[in-house]
């Protein structure tokens, strides 16, 4: 009886132990980019008032001085950007169609958290303030300011109708 | 494998042990009334299996520990761990880890084998299967070395250090074993422990990305021992052997 519960501890254990051993690769979601919606405003004679409406564009995105473009001539009415990781401040062009392209500038507070060993150490922002041209667009509004690795709406772009 | 899967095999594993302690028939009315503890001896251990392991799967980590218990009624045995672990481990991302420490556990095992006789009489006791607790703790110093921070779409990149001193970690186990008495006192034992990381002094747990006595703190972890060691009998033990 001994040596039966001797061994089957011994198999048992050693499947446990094996089990435990770390693969050394990241399991967590590591994109961290800020969520972006688009609105429009429109004049609503019956209200007599201006009404805001989310609405889909053609947009093409970039960051600025950077080649590498985000979204090529996509209809969107969200997407995502990436703020950048090592400076507070992070600008972006975005063309809706063909008209006259709008840069936004982001301004924020980076703050790193270390994860994990695998996973090394992510960075979290925080939004202190938004700016735009107005070619296009008529507004921002941040909607959430802390920027994780979770998807969620950050700002809001309102754009005027044509 | 999940964490599901794992603590599934656990509990099957200590219900097993129970079974069989259970299968050793019922105590004796009589026996039970006698709850006055005595002192049987006591017995010290150092396991073989963490160096091992140590050497042949987690290599960059290496603990030794050993531990002394006392016999009280050759139910209870109160027992201290101590060990001392070191760990230098990368990680694919190029990420390194580094720690040393000494760390010591607390706790008590229920033999769960029959204790007396069918008379009321205490048993010779020199082989028993056991379930333990122990609450563990460390003081560790580590150090992070080429934590990467990336944003691929800026081409930014960054190595971060971090260290730290002296951060206090505990946590629970819970241990299922067998020990066995091979000849004239020498034991042997074999032990698996689930672990559960329970609180450190940081207010970031993740920095401790490897406790010695613990293991990784990123979740449960499941160790094995195998002790070799000494036991010590009292001579109103020993004289329970000779009959």
């Amino acid at each position: 009886m001994k040596q039966k519960l001797t061994y089957t501890l011994v198999l048992c254990l050693l499947v446990l132990v094996g089990c435990t051993a770390s693969d050394g690769e990241c399991r967590k979601e590591k994109v961290v980019v800020m969520g972006v919606s688009l609105y429009k405003t429109v004049f609503d004679a019956k209200k007599e008032a201006f009404v805001s409406s989310p609405t889909k564009e053609k947009m093409t995105i970039k960051g600025l001085n950077n080649d590498s473009i985000l979204y090529q001539e996509q209809s969107l009415s969200t997407f995502n950007l990436p703020l950048r990781a090592l400076q507070s401040t992070s600008a972006f062009v975005l063309q809706r169609g063909i008209l006259e392209p709008d840069t936004i500038v982001i301004s924020h507070e980076n703050v790193n958290q270390f994860i994990s060993l695998e996973c090394g150490c992510f960075v979290y922002h925080t939004i202190k303030s938004t700016a735009t041209t107005t070619h296009q667009i008529d507004s921002l509004v941040i909607e959430n300011t802390y920027v994780q690795n979770v998807p969620e709406n950050h700002l809001r772009i309102y754009y005027r109708v044509n | 494998m999940s964490h599901l899967k794992r603590h599934i095999i656990l509990i099957l594993l200590l219900c097993s042990v129970a079974v069989v302690s259970l299968a050793q028939g019922k105590v004796d009315p009589k026996s039970q009334k006698d709850s006055k503890l005595t002192y049987n001896g006591w017995s010290a251990h150092a396991d073989i299996a963490s160096p091992l392991m140590g050497l042949a799967v987690n290599k960059g980590v290496l603990t030794g520990e050993a531990g002394v218990d006392v016999n009280l009624s050759n139910r209870f045995f109160p027992i201290l761990e101590l060990g001392y672990g070191a760990v230098n481990a990368q990680v694919t991302n190029g990420a390194t880890y580094s720690a040393a420490a000494p760390f010591a556990r607390l706790g008590m095992n229920f033999n769960l084998l029959k204790t007396k006789d069918k008379e009321g009489n205490m048993k010779p006791h020199r082989n028993y299967a056991y379930l333990g607790m122990r609450y563990g703790m460390s003081l560790v110093n580590y150090q992070l070395t080429n934590v990467p921070i990336t944003r691929g779409y800026w081409n930014e990149n960054q190595l971060l250090s971090l260290d730290g001193k002296n951060a206090y970690a505990g946590w629970g186990e819970l241990v299922a074993g067998v020990r066995v008495d091979m000849a004239k006192g020498f034991t042997m034992g074999w032990s698996v422990r689930m672990k559960l990381f329970l609180h450190t002094s940081l207010d970031e747990k993740q920095l401790l990305w490897y406790v010695p006595g613990y293991g990784n703190s990123s979740g449960n972890t499941f160790t094995l021992n195998y002790t070799l060691g000494y036991t010590y009998y009292t001579q109103a033990e020993r004289s329970k052997f000779k009959k």
